[in-house]
């Protein structure tokens, strides 16, 4: 039980700046999320709640106390690490036990064990209790890892990139479980990861952090459909958003886009997004469409381009198209039904209403209210 | 540019030591990629598939059987012989040359003139947008810059078959995306015969005109995108092939009046099938079987022609950007279905699911093969 | 035909392997042979490989004399102190090296100590002389212990650097957050992970202390006589005694080969643990 509250906390390793005032609150109970490309700054964020590292501004609270100089003995978290840090010379029993041995906690052995057996059970690792970590396969070590987590009763679980280095099926496979954990249930749990799919399936809530800033903070849905700048944007969907660099153009009485690399075409927007632009606010913006806004096809009433079909790959419940409209060459999605091969003439919308626009100059969402 | 044929092929690493035993890599394989043909081996570590693509690009003996390209048997040939051309899961660029030496490298070594080099190298440039860095040494290209030029220099001699081992597994998922679009968009322009391995079935399926699905150094099947994905041979194809995998449970033959259906264990959802499968179990008379259906064959909607349905409670809903996922239970059962991320619902609400009949997959529980083969 | 090129490339492998075992071997054997004949049969050409009249007695005479005796006893004082503390500071300054380096004064003090074992040792011998005489500590156990230290030192700690920059310090982390403070986490993880390595630097410090000779030479001999001093004695007059000078060697490997049986399987578990995460 536990809530936590980062207070504009600065860490600097030398001269590297690895966070730059961050600031968050994680309820009791919530299951919180730091996404983020690699050096965002999440693992720092993760040690510093650990107390692995010491802030070098700012504070941390945990239940409204001041936690910044406990060193992680004192503070009662369970942390996986990316990199498992299994101890390699101890037995899979004697890893997941090493926390409920620790000096100070003085419980009975065989409560040890029960404990132990109970969570491996849980985990599905009881059959590799008396091996070496080293005779386990990656899936499980990442089991063995989280039943040393586990087996303790925390006040919070730090969880570092625990399903990074898995296969696509073993990954899905412990994501789900992770759904399932009662364990996890009802305790503050802090994850980090650079995948958005677990980001967004796991969190309660989402940090996205990059270059030691916070972008965003937000339940999924928001992280997702409402993006505050271009790298969320960026980090959150699959295949990326396409963005066109666009100058805003008085065309009759419309204001439209048009592309830099493809002059020959004016993209329409919104009745808004012209309310918005039309007072040359933005000269240039940053045009964002998801590529399942793209759609191939003719519905009346929308702006129809014509395009060529690129590449076209079916994946499993879904269909990606690379679609030259002149030099713009955008995503699209598709259902895995259609089928399009290379050259192929279509004509093609877009969903003006689900267009995103970002400053060219910082980056941040352009938003009309 | 050549027609692969692999005829009764096997290989067996025989022990180093005595009283070790004979490793069999590769099984009685026997395979035909057609000329121009983008073929993917796919398959878990230790399938065999990296035997087989050795065994084609000549770096491995072939223990039984014969490889043919075009009509000419190479099992004596060497790798410089067969012109084939390799890429591999490491970039193994020359660290100590420039983008151009490493691109030029493979066709000095064959004695070609300086100009006709030249010509190649540019051309190769333009067709990988690596005009820009021909000067710089591969530490300063990014990973994607990297792996355009082992491709480049892979095809710098035009080989006559193109083979790639798991080229795409060190990048990360953006990059993967990216690369994968090149390498498909590759194969359009170069229409060069390539054989690629790999153990992500979304790159098999997305890049390469046919799969061959390999597992316990054997073929399991072999066939286009769709006739995997609707039609796997086996329980080991339905459940490697597919994101989120097919769910796989038992069912009960349940038969009223003249309605005969599967009953999934633990559950009351009753699942019917078409015609052709309905018969087949007829015939076989068997009272259990492993009953498949992909999570984006189950609708969660009714529809009205064509479809059947089924009920059961929202366990939990999962947003996932693209798509959601839910996890539906009924009794004991859970099934994993993919929805539109604009659909709305919560946990806990009880729905109607429909299912298109012939998309129900039966496999025989003994044998694992889907009952339309047996 | 590759079948048969490799049995060629085998053959050959095996018969220089065969060489080397002898040239290896044969020293150990000869000094075997030659301390269980009596000197009349040492003498004797040509010689013989197996001692007609086997005895014991070189290895009594080498065990009643007194200074033969004094000489093991003070090699192992020496040579047991230098490597414990060779070993401990060693570790020290080498964890440090390998955790802190920003603290510890950075690669380059680590690779300075290291210089040290660059120089030619008998450039140190001199001043060493001159530095323990002023300070009337020549002839005593300190000037070895600290000579020897001086010289296992460096390498010590450079090697115990390597080994503890091995272990990812995640590991510690880990143990932190288990509830371990440092120093706990260090003997719970730390140091059965460096083990195998400690053994090894143990083996180095050791044979360098007990062989050593020429500081042995110049700055004990009288109170104090390491037992490579001993055996030059045993050259009386016009005749070397050949069979004590070859039982007193044998005696003189026995610590070491001890030693190496009691730490080689540290050694060897040390090798199939594989601490690499992954």
């Amino acid at each position: 039980m536990a809530r936590i509250r980062f207070e504009n906390i600065t860490k600097k390793f030398g001269k590297t700046v690895a966070l730059k005032d961050v600031s968050f609150d994680v309820d009791d109970g919530e299951f919180f999320v730091l996404l983020g490309p690699s050096g965002a700054g999440k693992t720092t964020t993760l040690k510093l709640l650990a107390g692995l590292y010491k802030p070098t501004e700012g504070n941390i609270f945990i239940n409204d106390k001041n936690v910044s100089e406990d060193p992680p003995y004192n503070r009662n978290v369970a942390m996986t690490f990316e990199s498992y840090a299994l101890y390699p010379h101890l037995t899979v029993f004697e890893n997941i036990a090493s926390p409920l041995k620790a000096p100070g906690r003085n419980i009975p052995s065989k409560e040890v064990k029960e404990r132990v057996e109970r969570v491996a059970r849980m985990l599905k690792i009881d059959q590799l209790l008396d091996r070496k970590p080293a005779e386990a396969s990656g899936g499980q070590k990442q089991r063995i890892a989280l039943a040393r987590t586990m087996v303790r009763e925390p006040d919070i679980y730090l969880l570092d990139e625990p399903l990074s280095h898995l296969d696509a099926k073993i990954r899905y496979e412990l994501r789900q479980e992770f759904h399932r954990l009662e364990a996890l249930k009802g305790v503050t749990t802090v994850y980090v990861t650079h995948d958005y799919v677990e980001a967004l399936s796991l969190g309660d809530r989402i940090l996205m952090l990059d270059h030691g800033e916070v972008q965003q903070i937000g339940k999924p849905r928001e992280i997702y459909e409402d993006p505050a700048n271009i790298r969320v944007a960026k980090q959150v969907g699959q295949p990326d958003i396409n963005i066109v660099e666009c100058v805003t153009r008085v065309e009759g009485e419309k204001i439209v886009l048009m592309p830099k690399n493809e002059p020959t075409i004016n993209i329409e927007i919104s009745d808004e997004a012209q309310a918005a632009f039309r007072n040359n606010t933005y000269p240039e913006v940053l045009l964002g469409i998801r590529p399942q806004f793209i759609k191939v096809g003719e519905i009346p009433g929308s702006q129809i381009f014509d395009g060529r079909v690129d590449v076209y790959q079916v994946l499993g419940s879904e269909g990606v198209l690379n679609v030259e409209i002149g030099d713009l060459n955008l995503i699209a999605l598709t259902s895995p039904e259609d089928r399009y091969t290379h050259g192929e003439e279509i004509k093609v919308y877009f969903l003006k209403d689900r267009f995103y626009f970002f400053s060219p100059e910082n980056g941040e969402r352009i938003r009309f209210s | 540019m050549a027609k692969v044929t692999l005829k009764n092929v096997y290989k067996i690493y025989t022990p180093r030591t005595k009283g070790g035993k004979e490793v069999e890599a590769v099984r009685d394989l026997n395979l035909v990629i057609e000329d121009g043909e983008f073929m993917a081996l796919l398959g878990p570590s230790g399938c065999g598939k990296t035997s087989t693509l050795r065994m084609i690009a000549g770096l491995e003996s072939i223990t039984k059987g014969d490889i043919y390209f075009d009509d000419v048997r190479v099992n004596d040939l060497s790798s410089v012989e067969r012109n084939v051309a390799m890429a591999f899961e490491t970039y193994s660029l020359y660290p100590h040359m420039t983008v151009y030496k490493n691109i030029s490298f493979p066709l000095e070594v064959r004695h070609k003139s300086k100009k006709e080099i030249h010509k190649i190298v540019e051309n190769l440039a333009k067709k990988f947008q690596l005009d820009d860095v021909l000067n710089e040494y591969p530490a300063r290209l990014s990973g994607g810059q990297q792996q355009r030029v082992s491709l480049a220099r892979a095809l710098a001699r035009e080989p006559s078959v193109f083979l790639l081992d798991e080229p795409l597994s060190h990048s990360d998922a953006q990059l993967r995306f990216q690369m994968r679009t090149e390498i498909k968009r590759l194969h359009y322009e170069i229409k060069s015969t390539m054989i690629y391995v790999t153990h992500d079935q979304l790159e098999a399926l997305s890049l390469a005109d046919r799969v061959a699905v390999m597992n316990f150094a054997e073929l399991q099947q072999v066939g286009t995108r769709d006739e995997l994905y609707n039609n796997p041979y086996n329980l080991f194809v339905a459940d490697f092939i597919g994101e989120p995998p097919m769910n796989l449970n038992k069912g009960l033959v349940t038969q009223e009046d003249d309605d005969l259906f599967l009953k999934l264990l633990g559950s009351s959802i009753t699942l019917h099938m078409n015609a052709e499968r309905t018969e087949k179990i007829k015939r076989l008379d068997k009272k259990e079987y492993i009953v498949g259906i992909r999570p984006q064959d189950i609708i969660p909607v009714e529809v009205p022609s064509g479809f059947m349905t089924f009920d059961a409670e929202v366990d939990f809903v999962e947003f996932i950007g693209e798509r959601s996922l839910l996890t539906i239970k009924n009794g004991d059962l859970t099934l994993k279905v993919l929805a539109s991320p604009d659909f709305d619902v919560k946990a806990g609400e009880v729905l109607k699911f429909s299912y298109p009949p012939e998309r129900v997959h039966v496999f025989d529980i003994e044998t694992e093969k889907s009952i339309l083969v047996l | 035909m590759s079948q048969k090129r490799f049995s060629l490339i085998r053959t050959l492998g095996i018969i220089f392997m065969i060489t080397y075992i002898v040239f290896i071997a044969f020293p150990i054997y000869w000094q075997l042979n030659t301390s269980f004949k009596h000197i009349g049969e040492v003498r004797k050409i040509p010689p013989t490989f197996f001692p007609k009249h086997f005895t014991l007695s070189p290895y009594i005479n080498v065990m009643n004399n007194p200074m033969a005796r004094k000489s093991i006893y003070d090699s192992l004082i020496i040579s047991i102190t230098t490597t414990l503390l060779s070993v401990l500071i060693g570790s020290l300054a080498g964890y440090a090296f390998a955790r802190y380096p920003k603290y510890a004064g950075g690669e380059n003090l680590s690779f300075w100590m290291l210089s040290v074992r660059m120089f030619p040792p008998i450039v140190f011998i001199l001043p060493f002389f001159f530095i323990f005489n002023n300070l009337g500590l020549t002839d005593t156990y300190f000037s070895l212990i600290v000579m020897y230290f001086t010289f296992n030192l460096p390498l010590s700690v450079w090697l115990m650097m390597m080994f503890f920059g091995d272990i990812p310090r995640e590991l510690e982390e880990a143990a932190y957050v288990d509830g371990y403070k440092p120093f706990r986490a260090f003997f719970k993880v730390t140091l059965p992970l460096v083990l195998p390595g400690m053994v090894s630097v143990v083996m180095l410090c050791w044979i360098f202390a007990w062989n050593e000779f020429l500081f042995a030479n110049v700055l004990v001999g009288t109170r104090v006589k390491t037992f490579p001093l001993v055996i030059p004695t045993f050259a009386s007059g016009s005749s070397i005694l050949w069979n004590q000078v070859m039982a007193f060697t044998v005696i003189a490997m026995l610590p070491p080969i001890i030693l190496f049986i009691i730490l080689r399987r540290y050694m060897i578990r040390g090798l199939s643990l594989g601490v690499v995460k992954g």
